[in-house]
């Protein structure tokens, strides 16, 4: 990665039209590999990962240019791995109940130590070395991938977690080594492959058209 | 009279069945049960937004041509699959819109000194294009057309960041970043979709390259685990390196630039201050960027002898170096600042740069790539933020003009620096697309 940024553009935006801003340079901590990113629309904030440093860096939605992060959780009690062996690659906020979420991997390039295969949570306002507030790791969560990825789905109280293959959907609060209540998987569903994954706000539903009335626009 | 006291009953009436009209319409949208199909994309819920200081009104400005992406589907359905239909929603339309830029980025530069002849390195189209060396684009054109191009996926050039060009062949060496993990080599006169006549894998987020002519040897700076890998200069294949440098004594942190000082058997390089073991948890911290010394033939966890960082450097994301072997100056182009920095080779610590060319009369944006001139006592300058290179004369200072400007894309145009893009957020309150790289 040459040059990473974070660039907002317009919802309209096309062609080669310029960003509107963008976040980047030293100050703002950030680094290459930032595979998964969230917006908090309660709180107007932006959290990203910084993987070559094992941080997690929390800006105001309004961040722009070289403005430093309000927040980074960073240190050994967080037991944060970098990208290669096995974290850090995605980052998901759950605006509606304070928390930040960061699935660790097995790595795509040998595992780490300190660390646990499976789905790091944090508490929104964390800042500083602190610890995670809960942590799904185990062989019964089937979380086993080099790089899992997470969505909330904030009305049905549900994590998912996309790992091998399959999405494997666990209470949002689950914790420790807690089995997924259910799992989606097998060659009709496509394999699940790809980055980031996303439950639309569940309050929003697009219905579709007459004859299908009762199906919703599912992002996935 | 009853002619007004009729019309006024009438709007009383009237009042009364909008705003029966409107209740039942707000009823309808809280209770979907009660709603019919229409044939088109219904409201179904109606929520307040939540309310910050710092979220901005849209102006008239901000209305898109259409209203909603739902206008713009027209009749089409847009529905996902059913689990209890086992059908599977197959979105095949193309896209409404498409934010990408197809002009090239340049992330380096070389000069080929016996053929006349200059390599930009595009790193957005996956390409490198050769340029007369004293090609310039005239203000009012569009762009410069390249002699040749070296594109396609025969050449496996990918996220290309580092350049080399043998002095005496003219072989051009390009280093893959990310997803290639491999240096690649064409012949000089390599043109169009043409597989390298030689291909090196290396570390993945191998990032720069240097030559160490006199031992034929092949410096390859690597981002993440940072590490300076050296190999025989003709290495190929998954030929092993002869050494490496890394380890936390080398203080070595996401490298961008590698450069040899033959003359006095140095190699200088610049980092970041992304800092972590990447083994073990919980070791990452942030330091500022820096410059690190090492004798040339540095391996393992070797401390460097000198090291430039610190505030009055002005060092902010410094990317590739280059060096001038007679005065011992080196030339850092350092992409937050917008600037080029100079140093000697022998400062130390929190030391001023003795030069610096920036300003708005300098063309520079975001420069990435470096390369020094001795023949023709020139600095090129490639600029990763508006698809161009730069020439000064080789002792330039301060807000200077350059002498010629090579453009791919026209005056003013402001490169999207897209990487490998893999996330996308979105701010409603602002309508704005969150584009990480």
């Amino acid at each position: 990665m040459t040059h990473p940024q974070i660039a907002a553009f317009a919802r309209v935006a096309k062609e080669n039209e310029p960003p509107v801003r963008t976040i980047e340079g030293h100050k703002t901590l950030i680094s290459r590999t930032m595979h998964g990113f969230s917006y908090d629309p309660i709180h107007d904030e932006i959290v990203v990962n910084s993987p070559l440093s094992q941080a997690i860096l929390t800006f105001r939605g309004d961040a722009n240019g070289e403005q430093p992060p309000i927040r980074v959780i960073q240190g050994p009690k967080t037991r944060i791995l970098g990208a290669d062996t096995g974290a850090l690659n995605t980052v998901t906020a759950d605006p509606d109940h304070n928390e930040i979420f960061l699935p660790v991997g097995t790595g795509l390039r040998g595992r780490g130590t300190g660390g646990v295969q499976g789905v790091y949570v944090f508490d929104r306002l964390a800042n500083g070395d602190v610890a995670p507030k809960r942590v799904l790791a185990g062989p019964d969560t089937l979380i086993n991938s080099p790089t899992p990825q997470v969505a909330i789905d904030s009305m049905r109280n549900l994590l998912i977690v996309k790992s091998g293959g399959a999405l494997l959907i666990f209470n949002r609060e689950a914790d420790g080594n807690t089995k997924p209540v259910r799992v989606i998987k097998g060659p009709k569903t496509g394999g699940f492959g790809g980055g980031q994954i996303a439950v639309p706000a569940g309050e929003f539903r697009l219905k579709s058209s007459p004859e299908e009335e009762d199906r919703t626009l599912e992002l996935l | 009279m009853h002619v007004v006291r009729t019309r006024g009953r009438s709007l009383v009436l009237a009042a009364m069945v909008g705003l029966v009209a409107g209740i039942l319409s707000f009823s309808l949208i809280e209770r979907p049960e009660l709603r019919r199909p229409a044939g088109v994309p219904q409201l179904v819920s109606v929520r307040q937004l939540p309310t910050s200081a710092n979220v901005c009104e849209p102006g008239d400005e901000a209305l898109p041509e259409q209203h909603s992406l739902l206008d713009r589907f027209g009749e089409k359905s847009v529905y996902a699959g059913s689990q209890e239909s086992g059908q599977t929603g197959v979105i095949t339309r193309p896209p409404t819109r498409t934010i990408r830029d197809m002009d090239p980025i340049y992330s380096s530069v070389a000069v080929d000194l016996n053929f006349d002849e200059v390599v930009l390195m595009d790193n957005n189209n996956w390409a490198l294009r050769i340029f007369n060396r004293l090609d310039n684009t005239p203000p009012g054109v569009p762009f410069t057309q390249p002699k040749r191009v070296i594109q396609g996926p025969e050449t496996d050039i990918q996220y290309n960041n580092g350049i080399y060009i043998d002095p005496k062949n003219g072989d051009i060496y390009s280093v893959e970043t990310d997803t290639g993990d491999e240096v690649v080599v064409f012949p000089r006169e390599a043109n169009g979709n043409v597989k390298p006549a030689r291909i090196l894998e290396t570390p993945h987020r191998g990032f720069s390259l240097a030559v160490d002519e006199e031992r034929q040897e092949l410096y390859v700076g690597v981002q993440h685990p940072p590490e300076v890998a050296v190999y025989r200069k003709g290495a190929s294949g998954n030929e092993k390196p002869l050494r490496s440098l890394q380890g936390e004594s080398t203080r070595l942190s996401d490298v961008h630039g590698v450069v040899l000082d033959q003359k006095k058997q140095l190699m200088l390089v610049t980092n970041w201050g992304h800092v972590s073991d990447a083994k073990v948890a919980g070791t990452g911290r942030f330091e500022d960027p820096s410059i690190t010394v090492y004798p040339m033939g540095a391996s393992g966890d070797t401390s460097p002898i000198r090291v430039i960082q610190g505030s009055r450097t002005q060092l902010n994301w410094p990317a590739q170096m280059a060096l001038d072997p007679d005065t011992g100056d080196i030339y850092v182009a350092n992409d937050i600042g917008h600037s080029v920095l100079v140093f000697k080779e022998t400062d130390q610590g929190n030391a001023a740069p003795t030069r610096v060319i920036k300003g708005n009369r300098t063309g520079l944006l975001n420069p990435s790539g470096v390369f020094v001139d001795k023949k023709h006592n020139e600095l090129w300058v490639a600029n990763f933020g508006n698809s161009s290179a730069v020439v000064y004369p080789l002792d330039a200072n301060g807000n200077v003009a350059p002498i010629r400007t090579l453009r791919s894309a026209p005056e003013g145009k402001v490169s999207l620096k897209f990487g490998k893009v893999e996330a996308l957020a979105y701010d409603a309150g602002r309508e704005q697309v969150w584009v990480p790289n």
